[in-house]
């Protein structure tokens, strides 16, 4: 059954959505500047919430 | 997480850096890093807005979690590969830096199989994916 979310699931060719998030300092760290001299592996976790 | 964690140097060395996603809260995120030995950023998402806007929101869960998925982007941003809960466990380390070892040539190499086993499995589906431009998609879709 799908749900509304996957309407937006990110492909293979397109560019990534840019983000800026927190990492566990506190420090916001950007994609676009992740990216900047290498390549970037994106996981995404459960988390233990 | 653990497990990429063990491999980060080797992607290093490919040239590759690894974050990882979650809604945890930066303390707590602070507490798995140090409790798993991870070296790479754990960033938070406690809104859940790039969960959202990268489609990989699993609603059903703690009020909304995000699914294990594995992306590869390029120095453009470009996604070269993508994973969405596409193995019962996520995309092993070592198959991944496959993948990015594959990029700088632009071509990937095809490992033996060696039996039946996931990692075989979606290494194969990757060089596929990488030589005939197939989208790794969700098969539950």
């Amino acid at each position: 059954m799908p749900h509304s979310d996957e309407a937006r699931k990110i492909i293979v060719g397109e560019i990534a959505p840019d983000f800026s998030l927190p990492d566990s300092t506190g420090t916001l760290r950007q994609l676009s500047e992740l990216t900047r001299n290498s390549l970037c592996v994106v996981l995404f976790y459960r988390g233990h919430w | 997480m653990a497990d990429y964690a063990r491999v980060d140097p080797e992607f290093r060395a490919s040239g590759a850096g690894v974050v990882a996603i979650s809604v945890d809260p930066p303390d707590r995120s602070a507490g798995v890093r140090k409790d798993l030995s991870i070296p790479f950023p754990l960033l938070s998402d406690s809104n859940r807005a790039t969960i959202i806007e990268w489609g990989v929101l699993n609603a059903k869960e703690k009020g909304g979690i995000a699914i294990p998925s594995t992306f590869l982007l390029d120095r453009e941003r470009t996604v070269r590969f993508a994973s969405v809960e596409e193995m019962i466990m996520r995309v092993e380390p070592r198959a991944m830096l496959e993948v990015v070892r594959a990029l700088p040539s632009g071509a990937a190499k095809v490992p033996r199989a060696r039996g039946v086993n996931p990692a075989t499995m979606f290494l194969r589906a990757m060089a596929n994916g990488f030589r005939y431009g197939v989208n790794v998609k969700n098969p539950t879709e």
